[in-house]
């Protein structure tokens, strides 16, 4: 079945109501209105900058942990320091253990044998 | 042919410009008129230029075309980038806008809605051939398709909206 005629006469209708609202030509040809006026260049220099200023605050922020962190280490003193001094005192023969006594029986014991 | 020649033909062209731009965007009024400004701004500032190979009507909407496909890919970013375009437009918009949905009668409605279910090339090749008149050659131009292809889609898109119009005009009769 031919449906040429019927297409047609609907897409005219179509097209008379489509005219009905036509935009005025000079509204259409003319430029949107910029919301983002900035120019490229104008952008990327800003970006390149802000970069930049982030970047030489990062390395000073750097610098100055890394001070920190020597100063830090050369003042650090470890909890068993005390160790080392404590063993160049003459407490040698000052201190006894409880299994001292082991070692003097074990010696009468051997004597005792020997005889 | 420099920007008043350039011009003349646009204004020339604008209400059936307008007709294929709403074809573009599913009969969207702001979208066809985006797409319109668009494509316009593009041919006056050289970005778009006209050789002559085709008819200046063929080579626009091959334009308009063009741009309707790029402003869907990237309708996000237009959406967040005319914002305030479509804020002050909208304005001056809304009394026709209100007007033309009153005026609209709704047989055109279903019939757009049925047209809009066919794929995109059909809808395009019918609304080229049947509301702009031009031969399916012209409408394989501005398509960017073979001349075959063009046909093949000419056939089907004509035969499925002639059963639609069939079913409705039944619907209609049976109706007391």
């Amino acid at each position: 079945m031919n449906h040429d005629h019927k297409l047609r006469q609907k897409f005219q209708e179509l097209r008379n109501t489509d005219a009905q609202r036509v935009p005025a030509f000079s509204r259409v040809a003319r430029s949107p209105v910029p919301t983002f006026a900035i120019p490229w260049w104008r952008f990327a220099l800003g970006v390149a900058g802000l970069v930049t200023v982030i970047f030489a605050l990062m390395m000073k922020r750097q610098s100055v942990t890394d001070t920190q962190q020597w100063t830090a280490l050369s003042n650090w003193r470890a909890t068993t320091d005390e160790l080392l001094t404590v063993s160049s005192t003459p407490w040698g023969s000052t201190i006894s253990t409880p299994t001292d006594s082991w070692i003097e029986n074990s010696t009468q014991t051997n004597q005792m044998r020997n005889l | 042919m420099d920007e008043s020649e350039l011009r003349a033909q646009l204004e020339q062209f604008h209400p059936v410009s307008y007709g294929w731009a709403l074809s573009c965007c599913a009969s969207n009024p702001m979208e066809a008129e985006d797409i319109l400004q668009t494509a316009y701004l593009k041919i006056l500032d050289g970005r778009a230029r006209f050789d002559g190979r085709a008819t200046f009507k063929t080579w626009l909407f091959a334009v308009i075309r063009h741009t309707a496909a790029d402003e869907r890919r990237r309708g996000w970013l237009r959406w967040a980038r005319l914002d305030g375009y479509r804020q002050e437009r909208d304005g001056d918009l809304q009394p026709a806008v209100r007007g033309e949905a009153l005026e609209q009668t709704e047989r055109e409605k279903l019939f757009r809605e049925a047209l809009a279910k066919l794929p995109r090339r059909q809808q395009e090749i019918l609304h080229l051939v049947f509301y702009q008149d031009l031969t399916i050659e012209d409408a394989a131009g501005v398509m960017g398709v073979s001349l075959g292809s063009a046909r093949t889609h000419y056939e089907r898109g004509k035969h499925r909206l002639g059963e639609w119009l069939q079913h409705a005009e039944e619907f209609n009769e049976s109706r007391p």
